[in-house]
C-alpha cells in the first residue's frame, strides 16, 4: 500500500511522514549557494553574518524548505504536491540537522492538506526548536 | 529601514529560463536529494532567481542585504516542470507592509511561470522581512 493510499485511510492529526536532513554544515551551505545561485554572504561569510547580528553563518531558508520538500516527495511523489508553503520562523544555525515532520490536517475527496514542521533537535537536555512551519496540499485523485 | 510603497507593482522584465537537466542534477546533489533526475519542489526558486533578478529587485528597492531575511515561501504547482523545457518568468513586487516607523517591513514578491503558449505552470510567492537597523535584533 503506497503512502498516498495510506493517507486516504488516516484521520486528521495522524503523523504521515518524518525524516532527518543531513547536517547542514558550512560545506553544504557553500554547495547549496553554488547550485541555487543564492550567494547571499549571510550564508557563507561569518564576518558578514556577525555584522547582521548573528553568531555565525545561517542556513538558507530555502535549503530548509528543500529538506521538507524531500520528505514530501519521498513519501507521496512530488507530482502529487500541488501547493507547498513554509514560514521560516527562526534561523537555522550552521551545523544543524533538521527533523522534518508532516501530519494530516484535513482530507477531502480529491485533496489532503498536511501540516508541516521542521525542528532543530535539542541536545544535552535542551528542547527541540521549531524553525519552519508550513502546509502542503496533496492530490489524491485516482488513488485510494 | 523604510521602503517606499511606490515600489508596489515594480516588475522585473520577464525572462526565459531553461530547466537545465545538469543544473537540476547539481541542485539535487546539493540538497541531498534521494533521486537526482526529478525536478525538486523548490527548484522554482532557482529558476526565478536567474538573471540575478533577486539581487536586482533588492537593489531596486534599496534594501541592505544585512537587514534582509526570507521569512515565507509559497509554491503552487499547476503543471509538472519538464526537464529541458524553456519557461518564462515574470516577477512583480506585490505588496510592501509596515512602513510607518515599525521595526520591520515585509515585501511580497510574486513570480509567474508560464510556457510558450502562456499556459501558467507555477506561481511562487515569497515574503522578505527587512529589519530596521535602529530596532533591537530579532531573537532567533
Amino acid at each position: 500500500m503506497s503512502a498516498l493510499a495510506i493517507l486516504c485511510t488516516l484521520e486528521p492529526g495522524a503523523s504521515v511522514a518524518q525524516s532527518d536532513s543531513p547536517t547542514l554544515d558550512a560545506a553544504m551551505l557553500q554547495a547549496y549557494a553554488e547550485a541555487s545561485g543564492d550567494l547571499n554572504p549571510l550564508h557563507l561569510d561569518p564576518d558578514f553574518a556577525r555584522q547582521a547580528g548573528f553568531d555565525d553563518v545561517i542556513a538558507h531558508g530555502m535549503l530548509g524548505m528543500a529538506q521538507v520538500g524531500q520528505m514530501l516527495a519521498e513519501a507521496f511523489g512530488q507530482q502529487r504536491i500541488v501547493q507547498f508553503k513554509t514560514r521560516f520562523v527562526a534561523i537555522v544555525p550552521v551545523g544543524s540537522i533538521l527533523r522534518c515532520r508532516a501530519w494530516l490536517s484535513e482530507r477531502g475527496t480529491d485533496y489532503a492538506w498536511l501540516k508541516l514542521e521542521a525542528v532543530v533537535p535539542g541536545s544535552n537536555g535542551a528542547p527541540e526548536r521549531l524553525v519552519i512551519s508550513g502546509q502542503a496540499q496533496v492530490d489524491l485523485r485516482d488513488e485510494g | 529601514m523604510s521602503i517606499d510603497p511606490r515600489h508596489i507593482g515594480f516588475a522585473f522584465p520577464s525572462f526565459e529560463v531553461c530547466v537545465d537537466p545538469e543544473r537540476v542534477h547539481h541542485f539535487n546533489l546539493a540538497i541531498g536529494a534521494y533521486t537526482l533526475d526529478e525536478v525538486p519542489l523548490t527548484f522554482l526558486k532557482v529558476l526565478e532567481g536567474e538573471r540575478q533578478s533577486s539581487r536586482r529587485i533588492v537593489e531596486a528597492l534599496g534594501i541592505d542585504l544585512r537587514r534582509l531575511l526570507h521569512v515565507e515561501q509559497h509554491f503552487e504547482y499547476l503543471q509538472p516542470l519538464r526537464l529541458g523545457e524553456i519557461l518564462t518568468i515574470c516577477r512583480t513586487v506585490k505588496d510592501i507592509q509596515g512602513n510607518d516607523g515599525r521595526a520591520m517591513t515585509f515585501v511580497t514578491i510574486e513570480s509567474l511561470v508560464t510556457r510558450a503558449d502562456d499556459e501558467l505552470v507555477s506561481v511562487s510567492r515569497q515574503i522578505l522581512m527587512v529589519r530596521d537597523p535602529s530596532a533591537p535584533q530579532v531573537a532567533a
